[in-house]
């Protein structure tokens, strides 16, 4: 396993710029990991970036506190792996990480449809609280 | 991400280029509503340099559609690379925006 930067060294607040932020670090991820075939990167790219967004869009600040968010990645000769801790985030309960949670929103909808994408893109899924916030991981076989 | 309109014959090209995202979704919003405000605006939002969108930009853009709906013009999509694509299908929104091959024919037959 590779770890790239823990995520001491990457909190950063959960504002829009932590997407971009967030492809950035994929961008040396793919240049440290070549081998990880381009269509398993777009979709693992496309299933974290969502997850970020939801973090910066969703993610409720614990009383006196804000959110931060810091992204650790693992690459292995299987498997790439996501975790993205919010720290400073109550606890929610998110209906649309239960398969039958939530029905397909509207054609005319403007949001809805992130996390059934997710869980379309990944093997793995999963959002737990932790000392300090919650963390989503995010697992999917790229080899 | 960078967006360009211009004029080509009755349609408006608005070309974006770079990621499509919660960072850029809004910016989109705001060239397209600025596009359809003359009224019966046929818009084509050109993603030939779109690289990857999110939730947030297609939220966008059905968004996008419906300004341009209500301003009596419409909105169609062209030259979609793979990543958003996927982001179509796995959605099923590639039922709502028909990826067009090009900007000239996003509007044929119409």
């Amino acid at each position: 396993m590779c770890s790239l930067d823990p995520p001491a060294s990457c909190r950063t607040l959960a504002d829009c710029e932590a997407v971009n932020r967030c492809h950035e670090r994929l961008d040396r991820l793919w240049e440290a990991h070549p081998g990880v075939p381009p269509r398993e990167r777009a979709r693992f790219e496309t299933a974290l970036v969502e997850i970020v967004g939801n973090v910066v869009r969703h993610a409720r600040p614990g009383p006196g506190q804000r959110v931060e968010v810091a992204v650790e990645l693992n690459v292995d000769a299987s498997f790439l792996e996501a975790r993205v801790h919010e720290f400073g985030a109550v606890h929610a309960d998110i209906p649309h990480l239960r398969a039958a949670g939530a029905a397909s929103p509207a054609a005319e909808a403007e949001s809805g449809r992130g996390l059934a994408m997710v869980r379309s893109l990944v093997e793995t899924l999963a959002y737990a609280p932790t000392e300090g916030g919650n963390v989503w991981t995010l697992r999917r076989r790229h080899a | 991400m960078r967006f360009t309109t211009s004029t080509r014959g009755d349609l408006v090209e608005i070309a974006a280029a770079g990621k499509l995202n919660m960072a850029s979704a809004s910016e989109l919003r705001r060239v397209v509503a600025e596009a359809a405000a003359p009224g019966g605006a046929r818009i084509v939002v050109n993603l030939a340099g779109t690289e990857f969108m999110d939730s947030s930009g297609l939220g966008a853009l059905v968004g996008c559609l419906k300004t341009a709906r209500g301003a009596g013009g419409d909105l169609r999509i062209a030259n979609v690379q793979e990543q958003v694509r996927m982001v179509l299908e796995l959605t099923n929104m590639d039922r709502i925006f028909t990826p067009y091959p090009s900007v000239e024919t996003a509007y044929d037959g119409v």
